[in-house]
């Protein structure tokens, strides 16, 4: 029983210790909204395990005491016996317990009731449009010419307060990038809002939370908090175009039109299809499928060459293309910094 | 033979004398209609007053020509000199009649591409062509420019100005200003990039090309550009009242009427809606979508532009005409632009400036709540907007507006404006929609229905000084065709079950019908045949946006087909079958000309000055529709 | 620290496992049907007249007619590609003809329609073999053919003021891919009987 207990403990441990091969993470928060709750977690950790371990000594205990108090007949039935005044023991107990859990109750609700909403005169708004199994980000802006959409990698500026408007097409997802905040769902037809705010440079996963279909685990994303400078860089490259092409491509892009712009987009191009994530900038995001694998020459060509081998069930269809077109739309797509 | 070339001499000299002139004077002349807004201004009235209030009810068949093409007829006749020129929809072949007798002087049938049928959004219509110095010019729908002979029908140039893998296509009727040809281009459906072209009409090569969308560059916006609001003032609007890159395929097409006021030396004319109809797909205004542009036709220079309908909400394209009157307004006379928008309201802009002068409802309107002239802007009604994921309903007027491309007609006798339109409401939602090049660009799943009152259509007479409707008729069916007035102060149009009418000009009352064989929703024009006699001709064929429901392939039973037109006109087809019928009417010759018998009568034709010496083998005969 | 091991490898299981998939394509992995299924398509007939009164028909089923996702993937693609703007929501017709009434002008079998869709026709209809996948295409037949009327044994229509009597609920209420599933009576041009 202690053995399970410390293990239990040193789980927990654990977690908290290797935080960068937990990317999931929540015991810990680098931003205010998860700052404000992190508390709050682990204060009720802390008092669930005294719950625990004062219920497990007092069961244990109750146990014992009975076992050695009194010798037990060994035939016949056991008289119940009735010790008065033990009331007390349950009003005490009963009206501290009550205490302490109105007390936990307001603590929870005042702390959420402070995050519920993003601070007023929050200037950046992002809205997330959930997919089977994909993230698309919209940037709005006061300036349409300086919206843009981007997928599966968000960035945004340390320090800077982001809402988040959240929509689906299809069926209910729930975005949650723990280090920075707790989860949202996103239910079609609703719009839900969240904001979240990071105080420290870093790229922050994040992971649907809510079961939505064969792919829901690998319904990843990163946060990447830049520097503002860094920030309004990325920012300005992203609504731009994608750059012309090098004139050793030929009509590589003309073949990447005809085989992948029914569902995809890629600013620049004539490919204006919204099916599939934007691919205007697609060098400028170190992951594929929505953050399932590295974006590198290998996994890129096995993604386009045979997606449902890589992530059964995407929505992705394999395309029936020579290893030479493959190529030439592969050396295409890295030219979409 | 010598007497015979000097006889073909003096039979072309009169063709010669008349197109050598101005166009804008020949547009003048009462007895040809030459160009398909009839004149410069837009005007469509006929100085022919043979046909009056008394002697209408007589009017009958003087002759037909089938085109053989059971598609929407929206062109207009063409007549110049004693020939009518009519083009069919697709394949636009051309016909060349002698105007009064219905001979086939000449055809003309293009190689159109077959596949521009499936990029032509709303029927494979045309409104018409056009005419100058002795050539026809033709704009087909797979987006080429055509100049023909109009002596011989043999093709002189022809001028490929867009791609239907684009998207484009080519459904107005090209204008001709300054030996300009003036096309713009359709597929607002299909995320074209909107631009009007000016081809030289001697050479068939592109003189200027003016966008509606993007950098001031490609909209020939510079420093003649004045316009009168300040929030069409700035740089390079076009590109960043757009998300990025969605003007490229945001498209602003221009298929409507081109005006042009000769004394301003300015051409106007309205710019579609912006692509697609997801109006969530593209924050922003939008510009230079459903506005209106002044410019300058020799170098395309726009002068002023006012935007209608900032970040359109249910496709109000503005491509609707320009009439341009002089009116007196609170006691000063103002050269003015008379708009009826696609939107519900009636605009009077200054044609100077590009001020709103004022904008006036003229059927029900509750997309908006009104227009703010100071500002220029409307006021979208916020209680229209849809929830998310729902369908936004009984919004008025419905996608194709209060009114349409049919043009409205002005009489300088009444001075009313004569406005054919619909009466239409609808539920509206926006969808998520991709592009795919040549591929529809819409995003909303659209259901048309009566408004309210049960009716679909009304012709109206509308007061633009005083702002007041002054009698309007009733339709059962939108009312699709184009209007003529004339100075017998009778207004014709036809509907789309199949009847042609005239009624009174100053109160409205119906003095004639006739049972065509289609509905109609053609332009009528007027004008006098060598006999001496007033012609009404008007295409009947049922067809258009509205129409495909009964001439193509559509089910009534769907309501959302035909871009969400079904809805509205699912029982056309028990009312009327596809037809290419041009009709042409004349008083009989005994009522039509009884000057002979009694020259001193009190009511005489206008006889304008008829300069030409008409040739002995075209000597009029008058006996020949009458009875011997 | 062996029970936290445990639980943990408990906890990743499922992830593991689907990282497993990530490696080699599974059995439940569908591939890219072959269009004529080994059949050789270009026989299949668009005319209804053979020569020597004999019809080549190649026996071309929907390879995944046994699929039942196959339709409503259709009804996205029938979206997401925008056969939905010409042919209209539900297949009503406009800029392409309706698909809605069971009259098929290419042939009603389904390796026609693949092949409509495929190759295009002349009066319109785009190619669209160089930009979808076979199987996209297949999903769009199984999609078309659901929304048409099932087939009556009238040779015609009728049309007059009591005829047609019935129409779908609009697509602006119900998305479905049987909308002939669901009908009301015939408006006639007025607002549709749906309440909001």
């Amino acid at each position: 029983m202690w053995r399970a207990f410390f293990a239990f403990a040193g789980v927990l441990a654990c977690i908290n210790s290797a935080r960068a091969d937990t990317p999931l993470s929540y015991l810990s928060g680098f931003g205010d909204k998860a700052d404000a709750t992190t508390p709050l977690l682990w204060g009720l950790i802390f008092v669930s395990c005294v719950v625990i371990i004062l219920i497990s000594a007092f069961v244990l205990s109750g146990a014992w005491l009975r076992r050695s108090r009194d010798s037990m007949p060994t035939q016949g039935p056991i008289a119940v016996m009735s010790q008065p005044g033990g009331g007390a023991w349950i009003t005490i107990g009963v009206g501290v317990s009550t205490l302490v859990l109105i007390g936990l109750v307001v603590w929870n609700g005042v702390t959420m009731a402070a995050i519920l909403g993003p601070p007023p005169n929050t200037q950046l708004e992002i809205e997330v449009r959930a997919h089977q199994w994909w993230w698309e980000f919209n940037y709005h802006d006061a300036n349409p010419s300086q919206s843009f959409t981007t997928a599966n990698e968000l960035h945004i500026p340390v320090g800077e307060t982001v809402k988040f408007i959240l929509a689906s097409d299809d069926v209910i997802h729930s975005f949650w990038v723990p280090a920075l905040g707790g989860k949202t769902d996103v239910i079609p037809g609703q719009m839900n809002l969240a904001w979240l705010k990071a105080n420290r440079p870093g790229v922050y996963r994040g992971q649907c939370v809510e079961y939505c279909g064969k792919q829901h685990a690998h319904m990843g994303l990163l946060v990447k908090a830049d520097p503002p400078d860094e920030y309004t860089a990325w920012r300005k490259a992203q609504i731009a175009a994608a750059p012309s092409r090098p004139n050793e491509l030929g009509d590589a892009a003309d073949l990447f039109v005809l085989n992948c712009g029914a569902c995809h987009t890629a600013r620049g191009t004539q490919a204006g299809g919204r099916v599939g994530p934007d691919l205007t900038h697609l060098m400028s995001r170190s992951t594929i499928a929505a953050a399932s694998f590295p974006n590198n020459i290998g996994y890129l060509s096995g993604w386009i060459a045979n997606p449902q081998g890589l992530k059964p069930g995407c929505h992705m269809p394999g395309l029936d293309i020579s290893a030479h077109d493959l190529d030439r739309i592969r050396a295409f797509l890295e030219t979409l910094k | 033979m010598k007497t015979w070339s000097i006889a073909a001499l003096l039979c072309f000299l009169p063709c010669a004398a008349a197109t050598a002139q101005d166009l804008n004077e020949t547009s003048k002349d009462p007895k040809q209609w030459v160009m398909a807004p009839r004149d410069y201004a837009n005007t469509r009235y006929s100085d022919l007053d043979q046909i009056t209030k008394d002697n209408v009810a007589k009017l009958q068949l003087a002759w037909s020509f089938s085109l053989g093409i059971p598609k929407g007829q929206e062109a207009a006749p063409l007549i110049v000199g004693d020939t009518m020129f009519i083009v069919s929809p697709f394949p636009n072949k051309v016909f060349a009649l002698d105007a009064t007798s219905g001979d086939l002087k000449w055809a003309y049938v293009p190689a159109t591409d077959p596949a521009s049928q499936g990029v032509a959004c709303c029927d494979v219509v045309t409104r018409g062509l056009a005419y100058d110095r002795g050539r026809v010019f033709l704009a087909t729908l797979d987006n080429h420019v055509v100049a023909i002979d109009a002596n011989t029908g043999q093709e002189v140039w022809n001028t490929k100005i867009g791609d239907i893998n684009l998207g484009e296509t080519v459904t107005m009727a090209p204008l001709v200003v300054k030996g300009k040809v003036l096309v713009g281009d359709s597929g607002g459906e299909l995320g074209v990039r909107g631009k009007l072209t000016a081809v030289d009409e001697g050479s068939g090569k592109i003189l200027w090309r003016a966008f509606s969308t993007g950098p001031d560059q490609d909209v020939l916006i510079g420093s003649e550009f004045k316009p009168f609001y300040d929030q069409f003032k700035g740089k390079d609007l076009g590109v960043s009242s757009w998300p990025p890159d969605a003007w490229k395929i945001g498209g602003g097409t221009i298929w409507g009427w081109i005006s042009y006021d000769p004394q301003l030396n300015l051409i106007y004319y309205g710019v579609g809606n912006p692509g697609p109809w997801n109006p969530n797909q593209r924050p922003g205004d939008n510009l230079w979508t459903t506005a209106i542009f002044a410019r300058n036709p020799d170098t395309g220079q726009a002068r002023w532009a006012y935007q209608l309908n900032p970040h359109d909400l249910w496709d109000h394209d503005e491509i609707n005409e320009n009439v341009l009157l002089d009116l007196n307004i609170d006691g000063k006379d103002r050269k003015t632009l008379v708009h009826p928008g696609r939107n519900g309201y009636m605009y009077v802009i200054d044609r100077e400036s590009g001020e709103v002068i004022s904008a006036d409802a003229y059927d029900t309107v509750n997309a908006y709540l009104g227009v703010d002239v100071k500002t220029g802007r409307p006021t979208p009604n916020p209680a229209k907007i849809a929830p998310l994921g729902k369908p936004a309903q009984d919004v008025c007027p419905a996608s194709p507006g209060a009114k349409d491309w049919q043009p409205v007609a002005w009489s300088p006798r009444t001075r009313l404006l004569y406005v054919p339109h619909q009466h239409l409401c609808m539920n509206y939602q926006a969808t998520e929609v991709g592009y795919i090049a040549g591929t529809p660009y819409v995003g909303a799943t659209v259901d048309m229905y009566a408004g309210p009152g049960g009716y679909r259509g009304e012709v109206a007479a509308w007061d633009p000084v005083k702002r007041t409707k002054v009698w309007a008729n009733k339709e059962n069916f939108p009312a699709w065709s184009g209007a003529l007035v004339t100075k017998g102060d009778i207004a014709f149009y036809g509907t789309m079950d199949r009847w042609f009418k005239a009624v009174d000009a100053t109160n409205g009352k119906e003095l004639w019908r006739f049972r065509a064989g289609s509905g109609i929703i053609g332009q009528p024009v007027s004008f006098q045949g060598k006999d001496g006699r007033q012609y009404i001709a008007i295409l009947s064929g049922v067809g258009g946006w509205p129409g495909v429901v009964a001439n193509a392939e559509v089910d009534p039973r769907v309501r959302n087909g035909a871009l969400g037109f079904t809805g509205a006109m699912q029982d056309l087809a028990a009312h009327t079958a596809a037809g290419s019928d041009l009709l042409v009417f004349a008083l009989p010759s005994d009522v039509a000309q009884p000057s002979q018998a009694a020259p001193s009568q009190a009511a005489p034709p206008p006889a304008p000055p008829q300069p030409q010496p008409q040739p002995p083998a075209r000597q009029p005969r008058p006996r020949r529709h009458g009875r011997p | 620290m062996r029970q936290a091991a445990l639980l943990f490898s408990l906890l990743l299981a499922p992830a593991a496992l689907a990282q497993q998939h990530a490696g080699q394509p599974s059995a439940g992995t569908p591939r890219i049907h072959e269009p004529g299924n080994g059949q050789p398509l270009a026989n299949v007939p668009i005319s209804n007249l053979y020569p020597g009164n004999v019809a080549a028909s190649p026996d071309i089923q929907n390879p995944l007619h046994n699929d039942p996702e196959s339709v409503q993937r259709g009804m996205n693609n029938f979206i997401a590609f925008n056969c939905v703007g010409c042919h209209a929501p539900n297949g009503g017709g406009g800029m392409g003809p309706s698909l809605s009434d069971n009259k098929w002008i290419y042939g009603s079998k389904p390796a026609q329609i693949y092949l409509t869709i495929a190759q295009g026709r002349p009066n319109g209809m785009p190619a669209w073999a160089g930009m979808l996948p076979s199987d996209a295409i297949w999903d769009l037949v199984s999609y078309v053919q659901s929304i048409a009327e099932k087939p009556s044994d009238k040779l015609g229509k009728t049309i007059s003021p009591t005829s047609p009597s019935i129409e779908q609920v609009p697509a602006e209420f119900v998305s479905s891919p049987t909308p002939w599933r669901m009908t009301e009576p015939f408006s006639s041009g007025r607002q549709p009987g749906t309440k909001k």
